[in-house]
């Protein structure tokens, strides 16, 4: 046996991880190349599947995967299709096996699932379980990890996006960025064939489907559009095939929706439709665990092929959509990527070329591709300069707004938006002697603030009363590189200001939160006041790094007396890291960040001079990255 | 700072749209929060408040109705002045229009496409007006805030037909 090494002065290595709906991946940058992590058979899908043992072990993977037919209240399958999910969504009254928990009055209306133990389990918590294998399985293989890049359907909206970075937060895993998946094996395509041009991404995973415009060139990823449906995808085919089944079965309704037997017909859906990829018949005995046991099922290509059709027409919509969004037309597309796992159907890939007038390129693995993209921007983000620089222009997928008088929303950024992203709008009093604004933050296309998402409902309180139309609101919005909003509103005539963090709950208290930390984190680091004191050590040494580097690049902004300043911050600075007071770190930070504010300027502005004159920063920037790279 | 000298380009309504495209991304490339992953914190909240301020400024000036608003407000003429309001044989005009697309509704997608197509020249027209009008000081057909008003009109009219086509 083999016993690895690890250097433990090496930099942690950040890593890039497909949360996905069926299955999940986690990558790296291995001598210059992204690869996916195998584990010791070799083994690259961990299956999304989360299984809560009666014993009170929680497992993962491929062993929680096989206890689906036995425990399938138990066992969790598909948990990204309720993510960041209300209650009364529609997914809760699908074909399934779960059995889902309420909300008490004044909790949270999410999506808790009762598994048969002492409290019910949000989505986000079954997600992060799935974040710490892949966590557990990095540093397996590399050691200490640096930060990763999780990967989300380009259609998820802000509060999908909020759940996932919980989620990774949960498994004690430091989240660089999220991308968006069809960018993601964008980035993984294009790197990989050095190709220019304008691309489709169609994307249709085990539960999302996404589609997304974009154009490539020379290293410059810039989304024009992104559409699709987090509700739309192989899991779906599972359901309208099942339902196909029951009827053949000749099966009562309250047959159907007993958790033994839905979860069996949808595992003999599943297994008809990955033969029908190959063959033009398919049959299936159901396996043990259900009254089906024993039962043949059998299933044609064409009759698959017209069970899926509705489904592929609504992809064909959203494409549709798409194409007039970035103002383009289907033969101005220089090629067609096929991601996810679902593309494998034939019926799947007829459609996308009838749609879009061309064959869809098969040279990317639709499995792989997404979580290698990750890792590329994983690698590029946390500096290591193992990768070419490449840059991810991504938008918003989903309209931001507020609603207005009669329940109208107010679009304040519209849907396909450059991100980051910021927009304001003002507002006033409707009525005499006002004293507070109720502000509701919606996502989504409909005109009626209730068919959209609600992301936020808060009261600006403390104005003074005046006449109808006096105050003066102004409501800012704030979409950062996640493509997650924060408002901050402000009345101008008093200055009554707040700020809201557009936030979701995963539905845990505090303490349930730390001790699942707890749990991800290594034996050693067992201790959260150790644990706070090593983050605020790693802080302080990353801040040290960048003040270092941009003095040697740029030294000759300083003005006179500037150096010595910042150079007795950076002294205390490493007096910091080296006692064992997170406070005394916090503050050293804080100092130095106050004296390298004007160079940080000068620095910033000097760069936007050389944009606007058209010089290629990129010249200058690219050369102490190769640098590295080939000294390394 | 107005979009037009966020973006160092001459404030004008005919912009050359390729060079904006080529500002924007050398600007993306300097102050992309993913540039800035590993700077210090004052340099990342700077560049990410201007790359926020860089990407609405792009925004603005790549649509010509944001665009020529922007250009009013920088000559300080208002837009929603007594001069803006459209004149009534327009208004006739798009009233016209808009039976024209109840009944296109009703004949089905080619009939769409035809007065989408004609909407369109409409539009353009309507385009090039406002150009001469703003860059040139055009006035033979009214002012620009009027000139602008109208495009708005020709707009909301294309993306309904845009909305009805693309189902089609």
């Amino acid at each position: 046996m083999f016993l690895e090494i690890h250097d433990p002065k090496a930099p942690p290595r950040a890593i890039g991880i497909d949360l996905g709906t069926t299955n999940s991946i986690v990558a790296c940058i291995s001598n210059e190349c992204p690869i996916p992590i195998a584990d010791c058979n070799g083994e690259t899908l961990v299956p999304s599947v989360v299984c809560f043992d009666k014993s009170g072990d929680v497992i993962v993977g491929t062993r929680a995967r096989e206890r689906a037919a036995l425990q399938p209240k138990e066992t969790i399958v598909s948990v990204k299709r309720f993510i960041g999910r209300a209650n009364d969504d529609s997914e809760t009254r699908r074909l399934g096996p779960y059995t889902f928990v309420a909300p008490k009055p004044g909790e949270a209306n999410l999506v808790r699932f009762d598994v048969g133990i002492d409290h019910p389990v949000t989505p986000i918590e079954v997600s992060a379980y799935i974040l710490a294998e892949l966590r557990q399985r990095a540093e397996d293989d590399l050691g200490r990890i640096g930060g990763a890049v999780i990967t989300v359907p380009a259609y998820f909206d802000d509060t999908q996006r909020q759940a996932t970075k919980e989620a990774a937060k949960m498994a004690g895993i430091e989240v660089l960025r999220l991308i968006n998946e069809p960018t993601a094996a964008a980035l993984a395509y294009g790197l990989d064939q050095k190709k220019n041009g304008l691309f489709a991404v169609y994307d249709l995973g085990g539960g999302t489907f996404d589609i997304t415009i974009l154009h490539l060139d020379d290293g410059v990823f810039q989304v024009k559009s992104t559409g699709g449906d987090s509700q739309l995808g192989g899991d779906d085919m599972d359901r309208v095939v099942a339902e196909a089944l029951a009827d053949d079965l000749g099966l009562a309704d309250e047959v159907t929706h007993s958790a033994l037997v839905s979860r069996a017909l949808l595992t003999a859906a599943k297994a008809l439709k990955h033969a029908l990829t190959g063959a033009e018949s398919a049959e299936y005995v159901l396996e043990d665990g259900s009254v089906l046991a024993g039962k043949r099922v059998q299933l044609t290509r064409s009759r698959f092929d017209a069970l899926v059709m509705p489904l592929l027409d609504r992809t064909g919509r959203a494409c549709k959509r798409a194409l007039r969004d970035a103002e383009v037309k289907p033969d101005a597309l220089d090629g067609v990527i096929l991601v996810g796992g679902s593309t494998r159907v034939p019926a799947v890939q007829r459609f996308v070329e009838q749609v879009f007038g061309q064959t869809p390129l098969t040279d990317v693995d639709p499995d792989l591709a997404v979580a290698l993209g990750a890792a590329i921007q994983a690698d590029i983000l946390a500096g290591a300069g193992n990768m070419p620089e490449v840059l991810l222009l991504d938008v918003l997928p989903l309209s931001l707004g507020i609603e207005v008088g009669g329940g109208v929303v107010d679009k304040i950024l519209p849907r396909n938006t450059t991100i980051p992203a910021g927009a304001r709008a003002s507002y006033t009093t409707a009525e005499d002697g006002q004293t507070g604004f109720d502000l509701h933050v919606v996502q989504g296309e409909r005109e009626i603030a209730a068919d959209c998402r609600s992301l936020a409902h808060f009261v600006l309180k403390g104005i003074p009363p005046m006449a109808a139309g006096l105050a003066r609101l102004e409501v800012s919005f704030r979409v950062d590189a996640d493509g997650i909003l924060s408002v901050h509103a402000v009345e101008t005539t008093t200055g009554v200001e707040q700020v809201v963090e557009v936030k979701p709950s995963s539905g845990l208290d505090d303490a349930t939160v730390e001790t699942m930390l707890l749990e991800a984190y290594d034996q050693g680091e067992a201790d959260l006041l150790r644990r706070r004191i090593a983050e605020a050590r790693s802080e302080c040494e990353r801040l040290g790094r960048a003040a270092e580097r941009a003095l040697k690049a740029d030294a000759r902004m300083l003005e006179e007396g500037e150096r010595e300043i910042i150079d007795e911050a950076l002294r205390a600075l490493q007096a910091a890291v080296e006692g064992s007071d997170a406070d005394v770190m916090r503050r050293a930070m804080e100092h130095v960040d106050a004296v390298t504010k004007p160079f940080a300027v000068r620095r910033m502005n000097h760069a936007i001079a050389e944009a606007l004159a058209g010089r290629t920063i990129d010249d200058v920037d690219a050369k102490p990255a190769l640098m590295q790279g080939g000294a390394s | 700072m107005n979009p037009f000298a966020r973006l160092g380009v001459e404030p004008k309504f005919a912009v050359d749209l390729t060079e904006l495209e080529r500002v924007h991304r050398d600007l993306s490339r300097a102050l992309h929060p993913d540039r800035h992953v590993q700077s210090m914190p004052s340099e990342r909240r700077r560049t990410l408040d201007e790359a926020v301020a860089v990407n609405e400024a792009w925004r603005v000036l790549r649509s010509p109705v944001r665009r020529a608003e922007a250009l009013l407000a920088l000559r300080d003429e208002p837009v929603d002045g007594a001069d803006a309001k459209p004149s009534a044989s327009f208004l006739m005009a798009m009233m016209e229009r808009r039976e024209e697309l109840e009944s296109a509704k009703a004949k089905g997608p080619a009939a769409l496409l035809t007065l989408e197509q004609a909407a369109t020249l409409d539009a353009d027209r309507c385009l090039a007006a406002l150009s001469s009008a703003l860059d040139g000081g055009d006035a033979t057909n009214g002012p620009p805030a009027r000139l602008l008003a109208e495009l708005r009109f020709h707009r909301r009219l294309l993306d309904e037909l845009g909305d009805l086509t693309a189902d089609a």
